[in-house]
């Protein structure tokens, strides 16, 4: 006992002399310091630093590229746990590469899901293991951060270059939508392009009622169909609503930075920055959603609901808020296994969420960097290959309808090749569709035409920098997470709450962050 | 002549130590690497660290990392919850394990002592993760026991996740549930340690159980009590990450009563990612736990200067 108390002392000893050392010389340094660092000086380090590092690769992509060497390139793409037939896949991919193009490389690729794959990410690029392609995107492995850690080899010439195809078939709106300082650092994928906000619907109940939604233009034209939940169909909840994944999302603003800050413009008016919780048609939306919640068509611990997954599995939900594409009724349908329509409430958009939502990025550390773009290319262009990575081996994996040359169905070996991740491999609008989409055949070009009638917002290519507002972002961070969650899913009344939280968001510094956002995106729109 | 032979008594004792101090060293290493390292980072605290290519960060920030922690209207209520609770821990830290362990040590049944020995250790080993599934168990809104035997008992039932006032007792009872099994056996070791020959005496002198244990048990554990007591209130200003995050289920309803300082610091590192402001954090919360460990110190050591640590 002795013994351990004299230890303790020698240690709590130890403990507080090099506290102290530490504190004191921090704390002289940075009084010295700080007179002298001028806020020139400050803003010149982070532009260095955050402009990420031009490549090797841009230099030697003029002088052509020798294939005489086979190399191996290595591809990180999340989306599906590895697969089992993987390997098989692969030796027929390679195979595919061999006899139809000279490239002269063989495939390697690794499948991660979504949850492990940031921090799989993250440890090789910190790490500066060797790797060829990866999969990158605003939500999941960041592109911005990667992108300005230097992680990306600067494709903007090689694309003209190595995938003139691809940068042809993502058009401008994608290509400068997906640039960091005027520079490419990844290839989005070709899918949808834009985000339209509205309701799916569980059809088989709506026709149990003989619903007709034919005259619903917002979300308060739904008020009867729910009533009529609330008193037929005990156990659902007519309107899904937790955090996050609420109708808030109806109000579709143009987000400056994170959706979940204060700071936002109108799509089609992108002039001044504000704060979207004082906006009338924000209170609005939360006055209906309290009304909804006091009727009981919403669950009564919203609130404190993340994952929306588990009730719409088990059928609890009639009616959900969700991003919109053609055929996304059918892909709820086949996720979560219950009949869906889709009703549309917002205008479509192309804004940044979309164009860096999905992407592939050459790393820096690739020692072929130009033989992994070309192999993009191929991938992006090629129906046969691209599908031969998407869906396996043909009789095996899936078998064709008779009759049809992009109409598939599953064969044999399904469930050992199950990748169902198109959206985030390369060009969706050349791939097969299951046969049990009812759109069928023309489901490529209903993405199509819902390209094509989307407009773009007016901040699209535009990235903010919060550097300089961390401190206030992080005190209305925590603001944002007290307030919000209860006043989107309705189960406060916005008269006395919303007051309460705009105060607390102006004490926690809000101005300051909607000044910086105004500033930053007036220095980018000239 | 004395004094060398007891220069080389020193030295022939100094030998006979060199194994045991070598056994030291492996802990000693470890102890270095993973607490005395990673104070640099303190420096952290004072620079402004918003890239990720430079490790050191670019240019110094003064104060300004640490402003945002009393900038806000939070501040004082993060502070009283991060210390409230953290006092109402430490007494009951004390006063319920103390309460088993001689009830343990008391019992005849010394196989039944083991089993409920066991089963108060038990959720120690249980993750906060888990944790808080059994605490969701009981309270979910649609399923929570809880609120089934309040329903069939013809109550209303209540929205637990969503109504801040029940907290306080949920989280000083789910602490309490966590911990008690580990104090009470380290309480045990010390109540069991207790010289067997005091309580002969005092049962011939003619005193009861009772006062055996008031007079005998409980003095003889205060040195510990101190010792548990000292390392607890350094750590005064942290909060457990999994009580106060995990199990309220990062409710914002509850805010007021479950945020601590942790809290607030992880909600917005998970948004901002900037290493300076939660080293600046991670700062103020070692430099006040130091001064009151350093002041409780010097307060026992002024009334029992052997319980005192330094």
């Amino acid at each position: 006992m002795k013994l351990a108390k004299k230890s303790l002392a020698i240690i709590a000893g130890m403990a507080c002399v090099a506290s102290m050392a530490v504190t004191g010389c921090g704390g002289n340094q940075s009084a010295q310091t700080d007179a002298s660092s001028t806020p020139a000086e400050s803003s010149a380090t982070t532009e260095e630093s955050t402009a990420p590092a031009e490549s090797e690769a841009t230099e030697t992509a003029a002088s052509g590229v020798d294939l005489s060497e086979k190399v191996t390139i290595t591809w990180y793409q999340a989306g599906a746990t590895e697969p089992e037939d993987l390997a098989k896949v692969e030796a027929a991919a390679n195979q595919y590469i061999a006899e139809n193009t000279d490239l002269n490389c063989e495939l390697k690729m690794y499948f991660f899901d979504f949850g492990t794959f940031p921090e799989k990410m993250n440890t090789m690029i910190n790490s500066g293991e060797e790797f060829d392609i990866c999969f990158t995107c605003n939500w999941c492995n960041d592109y911005t951060t990667q992108a300005g850690k230097g992680a990306y080899v600067d494709i903007t010439e090689m694309l003209d270059q190595y995938a003139p195809k691809t940068k042809a078939l993502l058009g401008d709106g994608f290509v400068l939508g997906s640039q960091i300082g005027g520079r490419n650092y990844a290839i989005p994928a070709n899918k949808e392009k834009a985000h339209q906000w509205g309701l799916v619907i569980r059809k088989d109940i709506a026709d149990k009622y003989q619903m007709d939604f034919s005259n619903v233009k917002t979300l308060a034209d739904m008020e009867p169909f729910f009533q009529t939940i609330k008193e037929n169909e005990p156990g659902m909840y007519a309107l899904e609503a937790c955090e996050g994944e609420s109708a808030k999302r109806l109000l579709d603003y143009d987000y400056i930075g994170s959706d979940s800050m204060p700071g936002a413009v109108y799509n089609d008016d992108a002039s001044v920055v504000f704060n979207q919780v004082e906006k009338p048609e924000m209170k609005e939306l939360f006055q209906l959603m309290n009304k909804f919640y006091k009727a009981g068509y919403i669950r009564q611990d919203a609130p404190s609901i993340t994952d929306y997954q588990v009730d719409q599995k088990a059928g609890k939900i009639f009616a959900a808020v969700r991003s919109l594409k053609p055929g996304k009724a059918s892909e709820e349908a086949q996720t979560f296994g219950h009949d869906y329509m889709q009703i549309e409430l917002t205008a479509p958009v192309i804004s940044n969420r979309e164009t860096t939502g999905s992407m592939e990025a050459i790393s820096s550390t690739s020692k072929n960097p130009e033989r992994a773009l070309m192999l993009l290319e191929l991938f992006n262009t090629d129906p046969a290959f691209n599908n031969l990575i998407n869906f396996g081996i043909e009789g095996e994996h899936y078998t064709k309808v008779e009759g049809t040359d992009n109409i598939i169905s599953q064969g044999p070996n399904y469930s050992k090749y199950s990748v169902n991740s198109g959206w985030a491999l390369g060009n969706q609008l050349i791939n097969y569709v299951w046969d049990s989409e009812p759109l069928g055949a023309e489901k490529w070009d209903k993405f199509e035409e819902f390209n094509n009638s989307a407009t773009n917002t007016q901040t699209l290519g535009f990235i903010y920098q919060s550097g300089e507002v961390q401190s206030q972002i992080a005190q209305c961070t925590n603001v944002w997470k007290q307030y919000m969650p209860s006043l989107e899913t309705g189960a406060v009344d916005p008269e006395t709450v919303l007051p309460e939280f705009i105060e607390s968001l102006k004490a926690a510094g809000v101005d300051d962050i909607i000044a910086d956002k105004q500033a930053q995106l007036d220095a980018w729109r000239g | 002549m004395n004094s060398m032979q007891n220069a080389i008594k020193a030295k022939k004792k100094k030998k006979k130590n060199i194994a045991l101090l070598s056994m030291l060293l492996p802990g000693l290493i470890v102890m270095l690497i993973n607490n005395y390292m990673p104070m640099f980072g303190l420096v952290f605290a004072f620079r402004k660290m918003n890239t990720v290519q430079k490790f050191w960060g670019s240019g110094w920030n003064g104060l300004k990392n640490f402003e945002y922690l009393f900038k806000s209207n939070d501040a004082w209520l993060i502070t009283r919850n991060t210390i409230g609770y953290n006092l109402v821990f430490i007494i009951i830290g004390i006063i319920v394990p103390i309460f088993l362990a001689i009830c343990l040590n008391e019992l005849r049944n010394k196989k039944a002592a083991k089993v409920y020995q066991s089963i108060y250790f038990i959720p120690h080993f249980l993750s906060w993760v888990v944790a808080s599934y059994i605490a969701f168990g009981l309270l979910s809104d649609e399923y929570g026991s809880i609120n089934g035997l309040l329903q069939s008992l013809g109550f209303e039932k209540i929205g637990w996740y969503t109504t801040p006032e029940y907290w306080p007792i949920i989280l000083v009872l789910v602490n309490t549930w966590k911990w008690t099994g580990y104090d009470t056996i380290v309480y045990l070791a010390a109540v069991s340690g207790v010289n067997q020959e005091l309580f002969e005496a005092a049962a011939v002198d003619g005193a009861t159980r009772f006062q055996q244990i008031v007079h005998i048990t409980l003095p003889s554990l205060i040195p510990l009590c101190i010792t548990l007591v000292l390392l607890r209130l350094g750590r005064m200003f942290y909060t457990d990450m999994g009580l106060f995050y995990t199990v309220p289920k990062n409710s914002g309803m509850l805010f007021d009563i479950t945020n601590t300082i942790d809290t607030y610091v992880y909600r917005a590192f998970s948004m901002t990612g900037d290493i300076g402001l939660s080293a600046a954090a991670g700062f103020y919360q070692s430099v006040l736990g130091l001064i009151i460990i350093l002041g409780f110190n010097a307060i026992v050591r002024k009334y029992d200067k052997d319980s005192a640590i330094i």
